[in-house]
């Protein structure tokens, strides 16, 4: 009986690049209906397993990869593994935004006219319709990808890894997939992996967000160092603790933040004054040196726009004073903030945070030329020695000054990012959502790192959503509804008092008559 | 290098890879040699092949003087290339803007019997206006760079094509002609020019301030808006360098030779695109560099001069600048991936 053995089994599975190993029979299988999770920090193996699997790299010869009992491989035959009920979700979910999810869906399996090979569109778009039938949505298989909500792409995506499925079969991988889906619509993304394994369907979900995986997977595998630590344990007995001492191999307690870097607050200060801009309507505050303030509240609160009106990547009004300057938002350009001292590190690393083919040392030292430099000189000794410095202090890997960024893993890259800005000892530092897409231990530097900065003196305004990070680093907290801020936190608090005071004020303010 | 400096505490695959591959110094020596000197090596072998095929041999001493004392616009335009691609803009329009500057100046001396300096403005106004809408279309409007400098590059032809009454201008002062033709060193004021103008160019883009600011706005305009650079007006400059750059190699041209073939204005497009992208897998490998693109510039001219000398001239130009740039690109891709497993 093909449910006897498992959907997908991994056996021995090891890859050696020029002498290295950076995978060391590597072993796991994914019982049909189970999500299982693959975890592991930066480097550990995890990409490598996958691209094993799917045919990117060949495998040394002795491991075995098994769909339901039979051996496929190695050597993998990519093309071949859809129609073996293997399928791959990757991290940006590879829609092409101005095609129709018909041809999205369709790419490459599209049902042509034998003599004519043209495309069968009706027929095409009446396999995508089951598809997205079975997956309990009603998109229009004629609309545009880039008319559709988040959500909604998710399932496009899906669409494609499932079709031409028997319904319960196969395995589908969702490589880091959560990393292209805004918080909004991880639930429905959720959901939709519960709807496939309830069929019988395995998945295998690789992702840095331990939590997710808690919350997801049955099952976990975790890999450390290229080789396997713990695989298929239960989720159902572990903690995040508990989770993240296995991935990293001893334990990072976002509690011993505040514990080394205890509050110092200072008399001076910096302070908001009416902050308008995007949802955000009117929003003041006083933040002193030495403290780190949290912003936080639902998707629709404002929360995002807090970061761009501050740090001028979006316009707004309002002014900001510290130390005797102000600077009024409406008519400030970046220049006239940076020259105020705010630093601000945006959400959007990859599109507005880092040059990714430029060197590691060319991104951290950009904002600091005009200062540092001289107009017909950057000068070369400062810039080596500051970057160096970052790289010390940040736990860069690799510790290379001149490498690309896009060779270096996410949590890194972040940290790069990080040490651009905090490299001129800002006098406000401004933080959008500054741990999306880092694993844990990226997670705590990028963390200790901001706590490390009020300490040494800046202001620092952290946005995020995610109510552990502010737990671990805020001294007050200030909760925004529809664009204003509605209520403040100060120690002692925790996560879960947070993320209470986000809905209880949600609650409140939103009697049962208004329209949302 | 600093890879080297791995702890004892790193175990990731990259620290590992790294700890190993400084294991084979030679290899890696000699994948560095390869990578960013492919190009010279490429043009050694190129001679070496021309001497053997050649009947009677060649005076390697007067053979290069005669490739290096060309009065060729490439170095010039290779340039202009460079500052607009580098900054992620791509201007078709130089070529013409060569054309139209090199013939505006004759026309307007020996046709029209303007005074040498007003026309020498007039013709350096008109390859800055051309370089002025293609900012304005692109940078303020928005309009894609490749359709708004094909459109102007067309009508700045057409200009050029009406000042000379569609036939070569010729006539000018020869003395003149000392501007491009002066020698130094035994060669002639253009080559140093060219020289002069990679130094600066390559100077300004690796060492100062504006060429970093350069790099960011190509890479990533919204990094460099963020770190407090002005981005359009980087993007504006670097149209209106571009177009005066253009400008004026072909005033100098047109002074060198006492007249310009507004015709053969646009042949010079390939060239110089060919020895711009040839450029980039020299002295630093995929990036833009103006000295790698000077190599590549005298790369490709020794290649036709090579080739008139066997005999072959005319569709074999197209050939070689085309095939030359594709082989070029494919050897250095394939050896970057090799030093990368």
């Amino acid at each position: 009986m093909a449910s006897e053995s498992p959907r997908l089994e991994v056996r021995n599975l090891s890859k050696t690049f020029a002498g290295v190993t950076v995978l060391e029979k590597a072993s796991l299988a994914l019982a049909p209906g189970e999500v299982h999770g693959l975890v592991g920090p930066n480097g550990s193996g995890k990409s490598t397993l996958i691209k094993l699997i799917s045919g990117v790299y060949s495998a040394d010869p002795d491991g075995e990869i098994l769909l339901d009992g039979e051996r496929i491989g190695p050597p993998i035959k990519a093309r071949a593994l859809h129609g073996q009920g293997l399928s791959f979700v990757h991290q940006d979910l590879g829609l092409v935004p101005d095609l129709s999810v018909r041809d999205n869906v369709r790419v490459g399996r599209h049902a042509v006219n034998p003599a004519t090979r043209w495309i069968r569109t009706a027929q095409d778009a009446a396999a995508v319709s089951e598809t997205l039938n079975y997956l309990r949505t009603d998109i229009d298989p004629s609309a545009k990808v880039s008319t559709l909500l988040p959500s909604e792409r998710v399932a496009v995506a899906v669409a494609r890894a499932l079709q031409d499925r028997t319904p319960g079969a196969g395995v589908v991988v969702f490589d880091e997939s959560s990393r292209a889906i805004p918080h909004e619509a991880l639930p429905a993304f959720y959901d939709m992996i519960r709807l496939l394994t309830s069929e019988g369907t395995a998945v295998l979900f690789v992702s840095h967000d331990l939590k997710e995986v808690l919350e997801v997977a049955d099952r976990a595998t975790v890999l450390r160092n290229g080789r396997v630590v713990e695989t298929g344990i239960a989720t159902a007995g572990l903690d995040e603790a508990k989770l993240t001492s296995l991935v990293l191999g001893r334990a990072a307690e976002l509690g011993d933040i505040m514990t080394s870097l205890p509050p110092t607050p200072r008399l001076e200060k910096v302070e908001l004054v009416d902050v308008t801009g995007g949802r955000v309507e009117g929003v003041s505050a006083t933040v002193h040196r030495g403290e780190v303030v949290g912003f936080t509240g639902t998707v629709d609160s404002g929360l995002s726009d807090v970061g761009p009106v501050l740090g001028g990547d979006r316009r707004g009004a309002g002014q900001v004073k510290l130390g005797g300057r102000v600077v009024d938002l409406a008519r400030a350009t970046v220049v006239d903030l940076l020259d105020a001292g705010i630093a601000f590190i945006p959400a959007d690393r990859h599109d507005k945070g880092i040059a990714l083919e430029l060197s590691v040392e060319e991104n951290a030292t950009l904002p600091h030329l005009r200062s540092r430099g001289k107009p017909w000189w950057t000068g070369l000794r400062w810039q080596r020695a500051e970057t160096e410095g970052i790289i010390a202090r940040f736990d860069i890997r690799p510790p290379n000054p001149r490498m690309p960024v896009a060779a270096m893993s996410g949590g890194n890259q972040q940290k790069v990012l990080l040490g651009k800005w905090l490299l001129g000892t800002p006098d406000l530092l401004v933080l959008d959502d500054p741990t999306q897409a880092v694993d844990v231990g990226a997670r705590h530097a990028i963390l200790t790192a901001s706590r490390r900065a009020a300490a040494d003196g800046s202001a620092v305004i952290v946005c995020s959503a995610e109510v552990d990070d502010l737990a671990a680093i805020c001294d007050r907290v200030l909760i925004l509804q529809d664009g204003r801020t509605v209520r403040e936190l100060t120690r002692p608090f925790d996560a879960d008092a947070i993320l209470a005071a986000i809905f209880a004020v949600d609650d409140a303010t939103t009697p049962a008559g208004e329209a949302r | 290098m600093t890879t080297t400096r791995s702890q004892p505490t790193l175990d990731t695959n990259a620290a590992r890879v790294a700890r190993r591959r400084t294991g084979i110094p030679f290899a890696r020596a000699t994948a560095y040699v390869l990578q960013r000197y492919s190009l010279v090596l490429l043009w050694a072998v190129m001679v070496v092949l021309f001497l053997l095929l050649l009947p009677n041999g060649v005076d390697l001493a007067n053979a290069s003087r005669a490739v290096l004392g060309q009065q060729t616009p490439v170095v010039f335009l290779g340039l202009a290339v460079i500052v607009t691609i580098a900054v992620g803009e791509f201007d078709l329009s130089f070529a013409f803007v060569y054309g139209l500057a090199g013939t505006a100046f004759p026309a307007l001396v020996v046709l029209d019997g303007w005074p040498v300096p007003l026309a020498l403005l007039a013709a350096l106004a008109a390859a800055l206006l051309v370089g002025l809408i293609n900012a304005v279309l692109v940078v303020i409007v928005g309009i894609s760079s490749i359709v708004v400098t094909l459109g102007t590059g067309s009508v700045a032809l057409g200009i050029a094509l009406f000042l000379s009454n569609q036939s070569n201008v010729s006539g000018l002062d020869p003395a003149l002609a000392q501007v491009a033709l002066g020698r130094f060193l035994g060669l002639p004021a253009v080559f140093w020019y060219g020289v002069v103008l990679v130094i600066i160019t390559a100077y300004v883009m690796s060492a100062t301030p504006l060429g970093r600011s350069m790099l960011f706005v190509g890479s990533n305009p919204n990094v460099a808006r963020l770190a407090g650079i002005p981005v359009r007006r980087v993007r504006f400059g670097a149209y209106l360098v571009a177009a005066l750059l253009s400008g004026a190699i072909g005033i100098i041209l047109a002074c060198g030779v006492g007249g310009f073939s507004t015709a053969t204005a646009q042949v010079q497009l390939m060239p110089a695109l060919a020895a711009v992208f040839l450029g980039t897998i020299a002295v630093v490998p995929g990036r833009l560099n103006a000295i790698g693109m000077l190599i590549a510039a005298y790369f490709l001219l020794s290649g036709v001069f090579g080739l008139q000398l066997l005999g072959l001239s005319g569709w074999v130009t197209n050939v070689f600048y085309g095939a030359a740039l594709i082989v070029a690109i494919t050897v250095s891709l394939l050896l970057r991936r090799r030093a990368r497993a």
